[in-house]
């Protein structure tokens, strides 16, 4: 057989003969990494808390337990679906709608992911961190700790509002009409998200009184303020008709109080509720 | 047994090599390959003794992910009792860069090149792996390797398609604008 030697010619039509693949997206990393850090890392490794985050419930007044227990087994855990959903209206209330997805499940966040494709966000970027937060919170869970899918996707859509809250900033700072329109628009179609009216179709902030006994018999009448879920949506909307990031970002900080860093680099003053709160 | 990286080292090495591999593939198979990517790096994990030398272990997560593509190829032709189908399923790899003139006849000469050989001209030209990652994505020694590279670019190069791509290119456009470019080049 007749010999050719191996040129540069070769090598080029290799090169170009190399198919063209769909480049991996960060959170197809992140969602490949949730389903290993189980192995990797073991029960060791600390957790962040997710204490300051939930918030799902607060409307009766109770600081809402979304993380609960249930009798499945850990050898039942191979996937977060248990096709389980609130036991009573209690749970429903506490815990938010949806079924109940076991965190510590390896692909915990694939299914994150899935769950939340249709909030919106400025960014695949800012979609990314949103739910590179959710597993990165997920670490260390054990295995019968759940979370409903109602409350998920109300986090995921806090820090969308997060993220286009940032886009808001950076667009009035530099006077991008466009962008800035498209932002005021999202913000103030947040009420109408699947994943908020799910949760709090009617978002309110108002005064309530309840009655308290102080244990010798006198009975006293408090006030209080009674918040949902979603109640910093009104003041949000307003604020974004404005063109002071300050008053959009005390709103963040004061009412949602959670927005990470990450997600608003150009709204900072947004996130000092969370950092107080949990640092 | 003692292990030779930590957790956090081998987030490290996940976060810095699992778009190549997950590149790696999607070049190879026309499925899903979510479940195969994280099945390479539990496999990682789980020989973490055996990792090699840093600056060779994204060369050795490709043979891990060889291997795994080989078993799920296997696996696959079992299943669905597909008689004729390659273990690493290079058609839809292959169609996917089939379109007209030089790359369709580079794609044929690599069909009808051994499994071997097909993969060790990939994994240098597509995957950028040296002679010495080469041989550790094979699990050869390196002097193997070499020798399976000359063997492997020799029996393509003597491809009688390939050499009259060679030789005679074609006019502008196909295969002479892919040579006198080198588009592509790493």
């Amino acid at each position: 057989m007749h010999r050719t030697p191996w040129t540069d010619a070769h090598d080029r039509l290799m090169v170009a003969a190399k198919p063209a693949v769909p480049e991996p997206s960060a959170a197809e990393i992140e969602r490949c990494w949730a389903r290993l850090a189980p192995t990797v890392e073991g029960p060791g490794r600390p957790r962040r808390s997710r204490r300051a985050r939930i918030r799902v419930g607060i409307a009766a007044g109770i600081g809402a337990a979304v993380l609960g227990t249930s009798g499945l087994a850990a050898a039942e855990l191979y996937t977060a679906h248990t096709g389980k959903g609130p036991v009573d209206a209690e749970d429903l209330r506490l815990g938010g709608p949806g079924e109940k997805l076991a965190v510590a499940a390896p692909d915990f966040g694939r299914v994150v992911a899935e769950e939340t494709t249709d909030i919106p966000f400025p960014t695949a970027e800012s979609r990314a961190l949103a739910l590179r937060q959710q597993v990165e919170d997920a670490r260390g869970a054990a295995t019968d700790e759940f979370v409903s899918t109602g409350a998920l996707r109300a986090w995921v859509a806090d820090a969308a509002l997060c993220s286009w809250s940032n886009q808001w900033a950076a667009a009035t700072r530099s006077h991008h009409e466009t962008a800035r329109a498209q932002a005021i628009r999202q913000i103030q179609a947040a009420p109408t998200w699947p994943a908020v009216t799910a949760i709090d179709p009617d978002p309110y902030s108002r005064m309530e009184s309840q009655e308290v006994d102080d244990g010798n018999g006198n009975t006293t009448t408090e006030q209080y303020r009674d918040e949902s879920q979603f109640y910093y949506l009104g003041a949000l909307g307003e604020a974004v008709e404005g063109d002071t990031p300050g008053v959009v970002a005390r709103v963040l900080a004061q009412n949602n109080g959670y927005c990470r860093p990450s997600l608003v680099p150009d709204l900072p003053n947004a996130n000092a509720n969370f950092l107080h709160t949990v640092q | 047994m003692v292990p030779t990286i930590t957790a956090d080292e081998f987030e490290e090495l996940f976060r810095a090599t699992a778009r190549d591999v997950l590149s790696y593939l999607r070049r190879r198979s026309s499925g899903d390959v979510d479940d195969l990517l994280a099945e390479v790096y539990a496999v990682a994990w789980r020989r973490r003794p055996d990792l090699p030398a840093p600056p060779l272990r994204r060369a050795w997560l490709f043979g891990v992910a060889r291997t795994l593509l080989l078993a799920d190829g296997r696996r696959q032709r079992r299943d669905r009792e597909l008689v004729g189908q390659l273990a690493v399923r290079p058609e839809r790899a292959v169609e996917r860069t089939r379109t007209e003139g030089t790359a369709a006849v580079l794609a044929a000469a690599l069909e009808r090149l051994s499994r071997h050989d097909r993969e060790v001209l990939r994994l240098v030209a597509w995957e950028g792996l040296t002679p010495a990652e080469l041989a550790v994505a094979l699990g050869v020694r390196p002097g193997t390797a070499r020798v399976r590279l000359h063997r492997a670019r020799q029996a393509l190069a003597s491809d009688p398609d390939v050499r009259a791509l060679i030789e005679e290119p074609e006019p502008t456009g196909t295969v002479a604008t892919h040579l006198a470019s080198g588009l592509g080049r790493p």
